[in-house]
């Protein structure tokens, strides 16, 4: 058997450089990837679209508008899907750092609302005994 | 143990699979720095992708691979070995066309900034016999100097986490306990040793800790005793006790 008492710098210097290891996150890079593709879908689709215009009217061969027609459509479907992909994640982007922005600012609103509080208090010592609070004078008769 | 304490490889319901046929279903295994740990099977049980998947070279379905606390699962297996992991596979892995001392000196690629001299000195302190053959082709060397020289040239790398697989394929029996003798004192320097064997006798000499696993998944594992070598020919044939 091996005894385990262990000399264990390289193990420690093994966890410290794992540490210091950039991992990219798969799940980040898969959305990238899909805003880049709406983008680029959205961008193709819009092209395709107007394209089909000048095609279509360029000829009076109803099977070549017919083909213009299914271009137009194809380019409009795909700018609606682009779009709606590219909304989906850039939208997931804002809203992260929204909620991220709103809970720092609760936050920040819990911490002044403490520090009002604590300081408060000193200045409002329990009065004593037949005198007036918050140091409100007593008006003469 | 390490300033965190915890193990320095550990696998979580690791899953895997080949073209969508599943080999490990959902494997659970640490070892710790110092440590010894024999991975038993019969063949085909999924042994080997247990160390790909450690390694990093297979990435896992489902579950994690965790480095030192770490969840490192998916990272490229350049960048584990770079850190440290080194795994020393299945038939050895030297380059046979080329000498002993070239061998050892291809580990001054790997990234982990060691001079030719510092890297020559370890390894044929550590393993004298290689020193008397350092101008000689590996391919010609006996099946025990060729693992002696996988060895020294994994330890080249100066690694904390070893990988071995079937360290005694091939070899005579007194080689392969004089090999593991090695491999104890390696693991007593510091180094997270997870071994490979499906001949369990002279790994379980050495080992610390023990898993048996069988059709991709871990029937037992603990202290291995006496017992456990009595037990493993019955997983081995498919009628676990």
């Amino acid at each position: 058997m091996t005894s385990t008492p262990v000399p264990a710098s390289r193990a420690d210097r093994f966890v410290r450089e794992l540490a210091e290891l950039k991992i990219p996150d798969p799940a980040a890079a898969r959305a990238a990837l899909w805003l880049r593709l709406g983008g680029l879908l959205m961008t193709a689709g819009l092209v395709l679209g107007a394209l089909a215009f000048p095609l279509a009217h360029a000829t009076d061969d109803s099977l070549a508008q017919g083909d213009a027609l299914s271009l137009g459509l194809g380019g409009i479907t795909a700018a609606v899907v682009g779009a709606a992909l590219f909304l989906r994640y850039s939208l997931t982007g804002f809203l992260r750092f929204w909620l991220a922005r709103q809970s720092y600012d609760l936050d920040r609103l819990g911490e002044r609302l403490g520090d009002s509080t604590d300081a408060a208090e000193p200045a409002n010592p329990p009065a004593p005994e037949g005198e007036p609070r918050n140091g409100a004078a007593s008006s003469p008769r | 143990m390490t300033e965190n304490s915890g193990p320095l490889l550990e696998l979580r319901g690791v899953r895997a699979a080949y073209h969508g046929i599943t080999v490990l279903h959902g494997v659970d295994l640490n070892v710790a720095a110092g440590q010894v740990v024999a991975l038993l099977g019969p063949n085909g049980a999924g042994k080997t992708t247990v160390l790909k998947v450690a390694a990093g070279l297979h990435p896992p379905d489902a579950g994690h691979l965790l480095m030192g606390g770490r969840d490192v699962t998916g990272i490229r297996p350049s960048r584990l070995a770079r850190a440290g992991v080194c795994l020393i596979p299945e038939g050895r892995g030297v380059f046979p066309n080329l000498s002993v001392r070239d061998n050892l000196l291809m580990m001054t690629f790997c990234g982990r900034g060691r001079g030719r001299e510092e890297i020559e000195e370890t390894a044929y302190g550590r393993f004298p016999v290689l020193a008397a053959r350092r101008g000689q082709q590996a391919g010609t060397l006996s099946g025990g100097e060729q693992q002696m020289l996988a060895l020294a040239r994994g330890l080249a790398t100066d690694p904390a986490v070893l990988l071995l697989d079937e360290l005694s394929m091939g070899l005579a029996p007194l080689v392969v306990a004089e090999l593991y003798e090695l491999v104890a004192e390696i693991a007593r320097q510091g180094v997270a040793v997870l071994v490979v064997e499906q001949f369990a006798a002279a790994v379980l000499k050495i080992a610390d800790h023990a898993a048996v696993v069988v059709r991709g998944r871990i029937q037992w594992q603990g202290h291995p005793d006496g017992s456990l070598q009595a037990e493993l020919s019955s997983y081995y044939l498919g009628s676990p006790p």
